[in-house]
Order: structure tokens, then sequence, then C-alpha cells
């Protein structure tokens, strides 16, 4: 396993998520209706709203996984948020960076991971729109328009949160 | 009474024009649903297959054809009445529309009654609730087409 890189602005970035003081609240709708829509419209078991916390992704809003956090180093996530492209992982037992990853070998399995970065307005990433299936997957052009327009409502609900805050 | 659960079902592998090379075109979207109607109206406009005006209800399309014209018309069948009744002034070329605009409409049901209306409207394409978005892409590819009175005439 290659653990998820540290990205080379990861101070601001901490500092950019901390200080939209979401991290921690409790469920909200706004979110929680993209995460299921998106795992209606793919037919995605586990669709989640990650935020990448310097040790940890917490989950701002998660379909078909019960954990609400997972260590940042094993996870996909990690990897997702060092550039602004969607990263796809067709079959996970087939990259390098992930086919020994605990979260591959064991629960919840899986095969096949579709991370759509949350960039802030300033730059800074904070987190993935994410999808996981436990079989080999891909998305077509279709597919990751989308992903990249539900992406771009989460990051607008994000700003939305931030202003309130 | 019978329903008609899939009456011109899209296949699983019907491919979205990826690149069309005509203009986007102009589009009435009447969606009440917030995460499809803005996500629809996102792709399309990233995909260039159309320019959508996005409205929640039938009152406020009536308004729009009232002062413009679109090129299609997509428009939810949750409020019934109201949308048939518009449809019916469009092929009544009561609105500023063409009487022919192309017409794709949704649905959460669609018995006998319904579906012979939406023949006689001329409507293009029905899709059943749930659908995908990616099934309203294809119907909006669909509308793009010329109507088959305008091949006939070609």
């Amino acid at each position: 396993m290659i653990p998820a890189p540290i990205p080379a602005d990861e101070e601001r970035r901490i500092e950019a998520l901390r200080r939209m003081l979401i991290l921690d609240t409790p469920p909200e709708e706004r979110f929680d209706r993209v995460v299921s829509f998106a795992s209606e419209e793919f037919e995605m078991p586990i669709v989640l709203v990650s935020l990448v916390d310097s040790r940890r992704q917490w989950f701002k809003a998660r379909v078909g996984l019960e954990a609400c956090e997972t260590d940042r180093e094993s996870s996909f996530c990690g990897h997702a948020i060092i550039q602004p492209h969607i990263l796809v992982v067709e079959d996970a037992l087939r990259d390098e960076r992930f086919h020994d990853n605990p979260l591959v070998r064991g629960a919840p399995h899986i095969r096949f991971y579709a991370g759509a970065p949350l960039q802030l307005p300033d730059g800074e990433i904070v987190g993935t729109l994410c999808m996981i299936d436990r079989k080999p997957r891909t998305l077509d052009d279709v597919d990751l328009a989308i992903f990249g327009s539900l992406r771009q409502l989460v990051v607008s609900e994000l700003v939305a949160h931030a202003e309130v805050e | 009474m019978a329903v008609i659960h899939a009456p011109r079902p899209i296949p699983p592998a019907a491919p979205v024009a990826p690149a069309p090379m005509a203009p986007p075109i102009d589009l009435l979207l009447v969606e009440p649903h917030f995460l499809v109607r803005r996500t629809v109206a996102a792709v399309a406009r990233d995909m260039r297959l159309a320019d959508p005006r996005e409205v929640t209800t039938i009152e406020q399309a009536e308004a729009l054809l009232a002062a413009s014209s679109f090129d299609a018309l997509f428009l939810s069948l949750d409020e019934e009445a109201a949308a048939l009744g518009l449809m019916a002034r469009v092929r009544n070329g009561d609105t500023k529309c063409a009487r022919d605009v192309p017409i794709a409409v949704t649905a959460a049901a669609c018995a006998t009654p319904l579906a012979m209306r939406l023949k006689q409207l001329e409507v293009r394409r029905l899709l059943l609730r749930p659908f995908k978005v990616k099934g309203v892409l294809d119907a909006i590819v669909l509308l793009r087409q010329p109507s088959p009175e305008l091949h006939k005439a070609a």
C-alpha cells in the first residue's frame, strides 16, 4: 500500500477546513440528499462526503457505511485530494497504490473508487464527494459530467455553510 | 386499470452525444426536484446539449411561454392537469413557441388514458420515475433531433 500523500499546501488546506467549523457536526439534509441521489443515480452501495483532516477522513454525509471516520493513511480520498481532477480507481486490486490496502483486503472491501475533490473558491481542497463499489466499475464521460455536477453542489453547500458560520 | 411501466424504455447502453456539432438548444425545463433539475441543467450546459431555463412549476412555465419561444420543452407531470393543459395550448399555437416544438415529459406513472393523451399531444418521450439523469440527457438528445414531419418535408 502506498500511504495517502501529504499535499504541498497541507497547512493552508487544514486551516481552510477547520475555519469552516464543519468537522464533527451533525448530519445535514442538504449533504445527505446529495449522497443519496448519487447512490441511486450510479447504483453505488457507498457514497460519502469525506473531509480529510490531518490524521483522519471524517464523513459529513454517508450512505452504505457505518463508520463516521477512518484513518487518513489508508484512505483513498487522501490520494484524491492532491489534485483537482476526479480520481477513478476502476479495480483497486490491480492498482499498486491500493491492492493491499486494508480497506480493500478487509471491510468495506473496496474494489471501485471515484473521488471528486471538493475545491473551495480559494483553491484549497478539503475533501471529496466519493463513490465506492465492491466490484470493479467504470465511468463514462457522461457519468463523470454528472458526478462533477454533484460535486459542485456539495462545494456550494460547503461555501454556504462557511458563510453562515 | 392498466399501467404502462415502460412505454418507451431507454436501452442501458444508449449513448448521449458526446460532442454535438449543433449549438445548444433553448430548453424549458420544468422539474420540481432540486437535484434532478440542477444536475440535468448543469450537465446539459457542460455538454453543450442545451441552455436550459429552469423552473419548478407549470405556472412559472406558462409565464415564460407567454413571453419567449423555446426549441424544446421538458415538463414534469407532477401537476398533471396543468401540464396537459399547457401542452394543449402549445399545440394550439397559443404560446410564443412553435406549435410543433418537441416535448418530453416525466411522470410517476402512466395509465392508458394518460398515454393516449400524451400521444395526441405528440410527446416524443416519457420518462417514468424513478429515472436516471442520464436518461433525461438521452431524452434531450432526442429533442434536438428534427421531427419526423420535418424529415418528410426535407
